[in-house]
């Protein structure tokens, strides 16, 4: 997440997306699982 | 991320809130976000998409801010144009760029009916005032028009989302193109996402084709700050804005601060409610920063920006503490000296002093600054001009300057604008500090003039304050008494005012036209 700055995350379960507007050292999960990075 | 979502999640999350306020207009996020998706759907019903160059050549205006907005929404490049520049540049600019589209003020529609053959790319002039422009539509009559709303297209984050002209002090105006991400990273690590709690109010009265103008728009609108924009400064609307929205944030050129401080209207307006002034654009003299210091209300935080068009806008800042000339009289002493200087790296920026052979430099030695930051520019458009960037990552900014044992650093003026008089250096930033100590001098340039005998000479442009009389022997001695004697200058010659451009850097060019005349007719 240290990197991640302005990615964008999508939720392959329920399609919830998410901007990252501050980075930091975890990772990011929805529905129980972590979530993939748009490409 | 596009940076589009620098206006649309705001306004997801409150359309209501006040957002921009322009001569008498007042748009909320969501009356300016329905503009800014009209118009990109009026656009792309024009046929244009992701990659096509959109030039706006106007005076700041909300239906700039929109413009800029709708191209991004489309993932096509903004090339916002210096409205003053001189018609060769403005060619130059508008060809490179391969604009396909110019939205315009009335005011510039001769210029650009003359320029318009010679821009084989060109197929849509837009105006941007309320009457139409060369027969084309409004952007007013685009929104109006337009079929529905177009929401942000896909976009690869390393596509270019502004190209940006240079100053063009030294040369013709090079395009630097700047990326979603390199936006995104600035925005994103300088201000917090709008969360509802009052942000204040910010307002921006510097042309937002520079880089300075576009990053004060992005941040204030991602933080939920309001946005009053003035056309153009004028030190009498700048007070007076002030007062009545009840600015908290602004940022200025050194030129207007000095400007605000001797305007009629400064001890009659309100400003309490100042909270950040920024400033920064071109070298601040430090008479005028201790004026401003002592002049406006104790609350007022200043800071420093020094950056580049090529790094996304501010490397280094000196923050209010360092402005707050309290404390023992050696700390004093310390702040009036670091009071020169363009402060500390950001957080997420690497700086360095380097030799000419690319090694790092001791604490105090001059030497080129290099930076190392992941918004440094893609590159200039077109090749046009190597980036800069070494085989490690690191932007040679061309700017020569040195860090003292806090980590300050100090500017020492252009790498292209060093002297070399008899094989020693010379920083034209040293001498034009120590001729703006002379209680007579405004303002100083100083330059070197190609010399038969030395390689080169020092030369100084002196602009006096009203009423003073000084002569250019006194000038000349005031700078041997205080510096090594090769640096003083040997030629001083007298202006009105001195050439600077829109964002109040000087013009050096012109000042060493203006001093090579005068040394060829024996001045």
């Amino acid at each position: 997440m240290a990197n991640q700055l302005g990615k964008i995350y999508v939720c392959s379960a329920c399609g919830a997306q998410v901007i990252v507007t501050k980075g930091g050292g975890g990772t990011l999960k929805c529905c129980g699982q972590p979530m993939e990075q748009k490409k | 991320m596009n940076t589009a979502n620098f206006l649309s999640i705001p306004a997801s999350i409150f359309p209501d809130q006040e957002m921009l306020v322009f001569e008498g207009a007042r748009f909320t996020y969501a009356q300016t976000l329905t503009r800014v998706r009209r118009l990109a759907a009026a656009l792309a019903n024009l046929g244009i998409g992701r990659g096509d160059a959109i030039a706006a050549l106007d005076t700041n205006s909300h239906r700039y801010v929109e413009a800029y907005y709708a191209t991004a929404t489309l993932g096509a490049v903004f090339v916002p144009v210096n409205y003053r520049a001189k018609l060769p540049e403005l060619r130059h600019m508008l060809a490179a760029a391969r604009v396909c589209t110019v939205l315009a003020g009335s005011r510039y529609a001769a210029t650009l009916a003359g320029l318009a053959p010679e821009l084989p790319s060109l197929r849509h002039v837009v105006g941007t005032d309320a009457t139409p422009l060369g027969g084309g539509p409004t952007v007013d009559e685009l929104i109006a028009g337009a079929g529905g709303e177009c929401e942000e297209s896909a976009i690869d984050e390393d596509d270019t989302t502004i190209l940006m002209y240079t100053s063009g002090t030294t040369a013709l105006p090079k395009g630097v193109m700047l990326t979603h991400h390199d936006f995104t990273t600035y925005v994103c690590g300088t201000v917090e996402l709008a969360d509802g709690s009052p942000r204040g109010t910010a307002l921006v009265c510097v042309p937002l084709y520079h880089i300075a103008g576009a990053t004060a728009v992005m941040t204030t609108l991602f933080a939920g700050r309001k946005l009053v924009l003035m056309r153009q400064f004028d030190a009498a609307n700048w007070l007076r804005l002030v007062e009545e929205e009840r600015v908290t944030h602004a940022f200025l050129v050194p030129t207007m601060v000095k400007q605000l401080l001797d305007a009629p209207d400064f001890a009659r307006r309100d400003l309490s409610s100042l909270e950040s002034l920024s400033y920064g654009g071109a070298a601040m003299p430090l008479p005028v920063v201790r004026r401003a210091i002592e002049m406006l209300p104790p609350t007022v935080g200043f800071v420093n920006a020094f950056g580049q068009t090529e790094t996304t806008s501010t490397l280094t800042i000196l923050g209010p503490e360092d402005h707050r000339l309290t404390g023992s009289t050696a700390e004093i002493e310390a702040k009036l000296r670091r009071l020169t200087s363009i402060g500390r790296p950001l957080p997420d920026v690497e700086l360095k002093i380097v030799g000419d052979d690319g090694g790092a430099l001791a604490t105090g030695a001059v030497g080129e600054i290099v930076v190392r930051t992941s918004r440094v520019m893609k590159g200039y458009a077109g090749d046009a001009a190597p980036s800069g960037v070494d085989a490690g990552g690191w932007l040679h900014t061309r700017d020569m300057g040195w860090i003292d044992e806090a980590g300050y650093v100090f500017l020492a003026g252009r790498k292209d604008d060093m002297i070399i008089r008899g094989g020693e250096n010379i920083a034209p930033a040293e001498v034009e500090a120590t001729l703006q100590l002379h209680p007579g001098v405004e303002e100083a340039a100083v330059v070197g003039l190609p010399d038969v005998e030395w390689g080169q000479r020092v030369a100084a442009a002196v602009a006096l304050r009203p009423g003073a009389r000084v002569t250019a022997d006194e000038l000349s001695e005031f700078c041997r008494s205080r510096l090594a004697s090769f640096k003083k200058p040997e030629i001083v010659r007298f202006f009105s005012a001195l050439p600077k451009n829109a964002m109040g850097k000087i013009l050096r060019r012109d000042i060493r036209a203006a001093l090579g005349d005068d040394r060829a007719q024996g001045g």
